[in-house]
């Protein structure tokens, strides 16, 4: 595929990431912040984001599992989570953190297994998506082109 | 929405009253590494040589080795210490420093601790380009 064709493909492809609500204008900044000599930036704060992410869904799952939940330590890892997720502009994520604390909030167990499940799609979600998004910007940079920028 | 095909960012250092002399540094003072690269790079724009610290503590033996910084950034929740204690103490210890108080938090509680703590302003997160650009304009 010739490089006008990649980069209209990735063009859609974030346009349509931020119709969805998956990302937000902080994502954008990002990408404002990547530069000749930061040319990976974005790649390298996102899997910062999916290391991070994977690892408090881990503890999340055990502290929720646990006979007695300690709501307190749970709502720390939300509280994490929520703040990574805008770091990065993955709002439905952030949207996911925010309905859960308020359950936490509450001690209520099984809303909060729900959120975990609702949390734990939403994360699936954006990081399935961004991977395609890095690779069809992987394709644009081989077929020698450059990353176009979205403007809102 | 518009789309430029072809555009590539070339790195533009945003001019800032506080980094017109040489040298100006920047603390950060986070236990997030997500947060250290963010605002690492974002702090680089306006000029600054940026430095971490991974809780209040190291921040502030950071300045009792002697260690000066023009502007901090200072995270709310760290474990060893949180960014609460930290500023009192820097202020005690007479740390001029321009101190921001940041949290993923947007209760007004952290904001009202942050601000009776001495910190010069306060921010949620994300920090923005837009976000220090306004602070940096207002002083």
């Amino acid at each position: 595929m010739e490089v006008g064709q990649l980069q209209r493909r990735f063009l859609e492809y974030t346009a349509s990431l931020f119709n969805q609500g998956l990302l937000d204008a902080q994502f954008q900044q990002l990408q404002q912040l990547q530069d000749e000599s930061n040319p990976d930036f974005v790649v390298e704060v996102v899997s910062l984001f999916f290391e991070d992410s994977e690892k408090l869904l881990n503890d999340l799952t055990i502290a929720i599992g646990q006979q007695t939940v300690d709501f307190k330590k749970v709502d720390a890892y939300v509280h994490q989570f929520k703040g990574s997720s805008s770091s990065i502009g993955a709002q439905r994520v952030r949207n996911a953190c925010i309905a859960f604390r308020s359950f936490c909030e509450e001690q209520n167990t099984e809303a909060c297994m729900r959120c975990l499940l609702q949390l734990k799609q939403e994360y699936s979600l954006v990081k399935d998506k961004l991977q395609d998004l890095f690779r069809l910007e992987q394709q644009i940079v081989e077929a020698g082109g450059a990353i176009p920028m979205l403007e809102y | 929405m518009t789309s430029q095909i072809g555009s590539s960012n070339v790195k533009k250092i945003i001019t800032c009253k506080m980094t017109t002399k040489k040298d100006a540094k920047a603390l950060i003072v986070d236990d997030d590494s997500m947060a250290h690269t963010l605002h690492k790079h974002l702090l680089s724009r306006f000029g600054f040589k940026t430095f971490t610290a991974e809780n209040g503590k190291q921040a502030i033996e950071l300045f009792r080795s002697g260690e000066h910084f023009d502007l901090i950034t200072m995270d709310f929740q760290m474990p060893v210490m949180d960014g609460i204690e930290a500023t009192k103490t820097l202020r005690d210890m007479g740390v001029d420093s321009k101190i921001l108080g940041v949290s993923a938090s947007d209760k007004s509680a952290v904001m009202e601790l942050f601000i009776e703590a001495g910190v010069d302003h306060f921010f949620t997160k994300p920090l923005t380009l837009d976000k220090l650009a306004r602070f940096f304009k207002n002083i």
